[in-house]
């Protein structure tokens, strides 16, 4: 009998904290796990007898790269919970926040994190060495993501200007038109990432997932619209957790997330573009279609593709709503009701649904919080696709196998900062000699 | 309160960058640093910005200055509150702690690849103890965070007096 053993100390393109276990028996695989640290759970537990005007501000802190999801879940949950509904101007400078939040963070995916597996690179840093000219439309595309959020969030790092019922100050019209000019650039950026990004060289590698995404009549989901599937599950938030169970699983301190009678599925762009492809404007869709995609897509390695999409759209949706009116004496927040109330939400963060729900007292302090993060709903999932991909590959050799692994966990852009740093890799190989 | 900038444009001659987050205990000393800063030291030479530490932006952030001084928590394994300052290091000899994969350092070699790194890059660290989500600031780092502003202020205040 022999064992084998791999570990990888330190990884800094897998987007959290945790380590992933490989078991290969008598050469066939007998066992994956992937544990992902989840923050998340803590600050359920810190917001209980906060007041719930505090829910955005702290739930964004959850993380660097997606505030502005964890404040649009919290506020849409909690005027839900008080039944207030915001005037269309005040909707469209939320979906504009929310475009920022897209171009930022699936810039940084894609640039940073996910096209250097494909070159062959180590690194961002090593790509940026070869290719200056593309990581610096990299960084110049995410910039433009963050301005929006510096505009309308009132900083580009963990906005404030957020709060429930509204913001507490809305930009005015010069400062919304400041931003026109980047955002041209960055659409023309976007479009030519979403070429470069389809010449990537990609493995044969689709699979069958049950795809869960927002869907709403008349827009490409972010803030509002049904949970549905590809499967048949068409749900209002109200009833996600009648329809989603997590459950703790012996590896992980993360809970997982099934759907109750169902199992596994996937949430994130991939999930976004199979169910909403009809809905992306002229110009993403057109790119996309050039890119090779079609109304879907079911390989997770052409995510990146999809998310440049989504990147093209956000910086074109942005355009458009800076083209709407902006009303010089609208308020910026509704007035609140003083009264308990319970409510829930789900949002699409860039890297999939985020589903809050808060229940607070008529003080307005809140006696419960639920935030049940992407990261986390797709983990199974991931674990899934390695338990593929390994039994596939098993006949490379260890640190050809690594790669694979990490850059299909990367497929799904597990969150950086909802969990943190690194992934210890352990490949076991029992009952069998070393392959080489 | 220090007039705290968060956009960091362009054409500054000098740049303090305080790196953090609230809710992650001593990862707030950065943030705790600069909002000590004495607010006469800003001007149109001198700026100061509060940031996450994620790479890509920081670079941006710093790009056609001159001269900047970041602050951050870091672990060296050394005491918790140790101040230390470093000139032009080159990562990773410091690793930050802060909540991201790709901070502080990656900036630092990302900026190298790309030509886009400062004439003068001071680093201050704060050896931190605790990062857990909603953990207080330790009473080390409080300590530590007035001494490195009072530092820093000085040093600021040294500078050439240009454009400001």
């Amino acid at each position: 009998m022999a064992d084998r053993t791999i570990r990888v100390d330190y990884l800094a393109r897998v987007e959290g904290e945790g380590a992933l276990n490989v078991l290969f028996r008598d050469g066939r695989l007998e066992d994956v796990q992937l544990r992902i640290f989840e923050p998340p759970r803590f600050f359920e537990a810190l917001l209980v007898g906060r007041s719930y005007t505090e829910a955005p501000d702290i739930t964004a802190r959850i993380c660097g790269i997606c505030p502005v999801a964890y404040q649009m879940s919290a506020v849409h949950a909690l005027e839900r919970a008080l039944r207030v509904e915001l005037p269309p101007e005040l909707v469209r400078l939320r979906r504009l926040l929310y475009c920022g939040e897209w171009i930022e963070s699936h810039t940084l995916h894609i640039y940073m994190l996910h096209a250097p597996d494909f070159l062959g690179y180590t690194d961002g840093i090593a790509m940026a060495r070869d290719h200056p000219d593309v990581v610096r439309r990299g960084l110049r595309l995410k910039k433009a993501g963050n301005e929006i959020l510096r505009v309308v969030g009132g900083r580009s790092v963990h906005p404030v200007n957020v709060k429930v019922g509204g913001f507490f100050r809305l930009p005015d019209a010069s400062e919304l038109e400041s931003l026109r000019s980047e955002l041209e650039w960055a659409r023309e950026a976007a479009a030519e990432t979403v070429k470069w990004a389809a010449t990537l060289p990609f493995p044969d590698f689709e699979r069958d997932y049950e795809y869960v995404a927002l869907r709403h009549e008349a827009e490409y989901p972010m803030n509002r619209g049904r949970i549905v599937s590809n499967r048949g599950l068409d749900i209002d938030a109200d009833d996600y957790e009648q329809q989603f169970v997590e459950e703790q699983v012996p590896h992980s301190t993360a809970l997982h997330s099934r759907l109750r009678d169902r199992g596994h599925y996937l949430v994130g762009p991939l999930a976004r573009y199979n169910l909403n492809s009809d809905q992306l404007s002229d110009v993403a869709r057109a790119a996309a279609l050039e890119a090779g995609l079609g109304d879907t897509c079911l390989n997770p390695f052409r995510s990146i593709i999809v998310r440049a999409v989504e990147v093209l759209y956000a910086c074109d949706e942005a355009l458009r709503i800076l083209g709407e009116p902006v009303s010089a004496d609208s308020p910026p927040a509704l007035s609140l009701p003083n009264a308990s109330g319970k409510g829930c939400a789900a949002t699409e963060a860039p890297r999939g649904i985020l589903y809050h729900a808060y229940a607070f007292e008529d003080d307005g302090r809140i006696s419960r919080a639920r935030i049940v993060p992407p990261t986390s709903q797709n983990q199974p999932t991931i674990e899934d696709d390695l338990r593929s991909l390994l039994e596939r590959y098993s006949d490379l050799e260890d640190t050809s196998l690594q790669l694979k692994c990490e850059q299909t966990i990367r497929n799904h852009d597990p969150c950086i900062s909802c969990a943190t740093h690194f992934l210890d890799m352990t490949v076991r190989r029992e009952g069998m000699s070393p392959t080489t | 309160m220090t007039n705290v900038d968060q956009t960091g444009r362009d054409c500054d001659r000098t740049l303090i960058i305080g790196i953090g987050n609230e809710m992650g205990g001593d990862d707030a000393a950065g943030l705790l640093v600069v909002r000590l800063l004495d607010p006469s030291l800003v001007s149109s030479a001198v700026r100061i910005v509060e940031h996450t530490g994620e790479a890509m932006d920081l670079v941006e952030t710093w790009r056609d200055v001159d001269r900047v001084f970041v602050v951050d928590a870091v672990a060296t394994g050394a005491p918790a509150g140790t101040l230390s300052r470093w000139e032009d290091i080159a990562p990773p000899e410091v690793r930050t702690a802060s909540s991201h994969a790709l901070g502080l350092g990656e900036a630092i070699r990302l900026g190298r690849a790309l030509g886009a790194i400062p004439g003068s890059l001071v680093i201050y660290g704060i050896e931190g103890t605790r990062y857990g989500p909603g953990d207080p600031v330790s009473a080390e780092v409080r300590d530590a965070s007035a001494v490195a502003a009072r530092q820093l202020t000085a040093e600021i205040a040294a500078l050439p007096k240009t454009g400001g």
